[in-house]
């Protein structure tokens, strides 16, 4: 081997490359469109059959709409609002009482958007495939800040019936329904068992009485879609803002 | 160009270590190396985080529309396979939770097709406790490569002797030492998910692992599936402080952040060598690729000499 060989070999003796399962291109490799050059192999396609066929008449029916297309985002997007005011509501209807503010972990909305169209059923799975249930506890001012510096030190999270802006990781000028929060004061909160039993670290919840509403957050959303004329028009409203 | 003048081809390597920024310009027809004595070429492919994705995600306009998908990633390590013929197929974790399918048959499917796809080792991600202890060990079966992790002590628990902290692999007499390490499942997974698992120090068990892995195994090549996640703006481990912290790990595939990677992270390990870290985001839209050529006759791996260079993806 003459010199100059080497010294080409050198520059790939690593050769490092991210396969996009649509569409690839490498040095050495060239995968065109998937629908044109790489063949499916049948046998993947008979193995998947049975339990896809199984699962498509129910997966696929249609259970809203959307208008626009919700978002996860922080400190606020279109779909964490969804969600929180859905819990915060369904929550009310299931405890009967007023619920003052809702909140969920941002990393329990498991698909980044629902997209415009058609909402199927498979995609509130996606959205929320575990099986956690709705929690509602009582809480009092000081706690509710402990959440919000706890979310806020992440950057937001989903929540419902309070507004409040980060600034430095903190949060301030807290409103609970319009009024400032107020340290002694006493507030519903609805959430998932997840969080009330320390998920996520939230560690200082777990002390508190906490009520189980036996529903699912999943099946939280199928009533909320069933009790709200489709199509969905929804959008952020400022709940959580960022002060630079 | 500048021309190299070197009496030993080392010396010549290790003085070419210093460019690999300039190296990385330019291209090289890689097929000619598979083909040449001297060399042995191994092929790493890797995913993580694929949560239950048998399907592309759906044509709904969606961000990852008809991305993804457990039979067009098979056709493509199906036609890896024919060209390269040292191949070790990688999983970092939480292969399931995410879709119905989860839901509605335990992570059955996804084992049957990892298993048909050929997968050579997995390891455990926090989701993969979802389902319980009970859940897991009985979609085992249906997976016939083995899941490693070593910071889990699962003495007490049903899969007691069943995960194995690391597995040799030898392709073409290259010894490659695979361990798994998982994150800390205290506060992330419910604890009746995880039962009496104990959680051992990430850092400390790499140390103890890859020891053995280079000095008693022989491993040329030490490869980490941490489900640690790629990093984080506190001081929490991930696969940064990992490969900063341990000495011997050659690649670390990562997992747990969906961090979508164009290409590996390199970092300086305890003793200065180079680590790579790649994750390829989730949900199998990605394969991520490592090829290390190691040299034949005396074993030498060219990794501490090598550059990076990655294609990125096309859309």
């Amino acid at each position: 081997m003459n010199r100059r060989y080497y010294f080409l070999l050198l520059f790939f003796l690593f050769s490092c490359t991210t396969y996009h399962t649509t569409k690839v291109e490498w040095s050495a490799y060239h995968f065109e469109d998937k629908k044109n050059h790489i063949a499916a192999d049948t046998s993947f396609v008979n193995l998947i059959a049975p339990y896809k066929n199984a699962l498509d008449t129910q997966m696929n029916a249609v259970v809203g709409k959307n208008e626009k297309t919700l978002f996860s985002k922080k400190p606020e997007g279109s779909l964490g609002d969804f969600f929180a005011d859905a819990l915060r509501e369904q929550t009310e209807k299931a405890y009967q009482k007023k619920i003052d503010i809702s909140f969920f972990n941002s990393g329990g909305l498991r698909i980044p958007e629902i997209p415009k169209g058609d909402i199927k059923v498979t995609t509130i799975y996606e959205l929320m495939p575990f099986e956690n249930e709705i929690v509602v506890m009582t809480i009092d001012g000081n706690t509710l800040l402990k959440i919000l510096q706890y979310s806020a030190k992440r950057g937001g999270d989903p929540i419902s019936g309070v507004r409040y802006t980060i600034k430095n990781d903190l949060p301030i000028d807290i409103t609970i329904n319009n009024e400032a929060l107020q340290p002694n004061g006493s507030y519903t909160y609805a959430t998932n068992d997840y969080l009330a039993a320390g998920g996520d670290n939230m560690t200082f919840l777990k002390d508190i009485k906490q009520e189980k509403m036996n529903l699912k957050l999943r099946d939280m959303l199928f009533d909320y879609f069933k009790s709200h004329p489709q199509p969905l028009n929804l959008s952020t409203d400022g709940r959580v803002q960022i002060q630079k | 160009m500048e021309e190299y003048k070197y009496k030993s081809r080392r010396k010549f390597l290790r003085d070419l270590a210093g460019t690999s920024a300039f190296l990385a310009l330019y291209s090289f027809p890689t097929e000619l190396l598979a083909n040449n004595d001297d060399y042995v070429k191994i092929t790493i492919l890797h995913t993580n985080d694929w949560h239950s994705r048998i399907e592309p995600f759906p044509e709904d306009g969606g961000k990852f529309a008809g991305m993804g998908g457990a039979v067009y990633r098979a056709a493509i390590i199906n036609e890896i396979r024919k060209i390269e013929k040292n191949i070790l197929l990688l999983d970092d974790g939480d292969v399931f939770q995410g879709t119905p399918y989860f839901n509605f048959y335990g992570g059955e499917l996804e084992f049957k097709l990892m298993s048909k796809m050929g997968y050579d080792a997995g390891t455990l991600g926090n989701h993969d406790f979802d389902a319980g202890l009970e859940g897991l060990i009985k979609q085992l079966p249906n997976a016939n490569f083995p899941l490693l992790n070593a910071n889990y002590n699962f003495n007490n628990t049903l899969l007691k002797e069943i995960i194995k902290p690391y597995q040799i692999f030898i392709k073409d007499g290259i010894r490659i030492g695979v361990f798994g390490i998982g994150i800390k499942l205290e506060g992330l997974v419910p604890a009746k998910m995880y039962g009496e698992t104990q959680y051992n120090d990430p850092i400390a068990t790499a140390r103890v692992i890859t020891d053995k892995l280079k000095h008693e195994e022989h491993c040329d090549l030490v490869i980490c599936l941490s489900h640690l996640g790629y990093k984080y703006k506190d001081a929490t481990v991930s696969d940064e402080v990992l490969a900063a912290q341990t000495q011997d790990i050659d690649l670390i595939i990562g997992g747990h952040t969906h961090t979508f990677m164009e290409a590996p992270a390199s970092i300086k390990n305890a003793s200065g060598n180079e680590v790579l870290i790649f994750q390829v985001g989730w949900a199998g839209i990605n394969l991520g690729r490592v090829d290390f050529f190691l040299e034949k006759k005396s074993k030498r791996k060219w990794s501490k000499h090598h550059t990076v260079s990655v294609t990125k993806k096309t859309n």
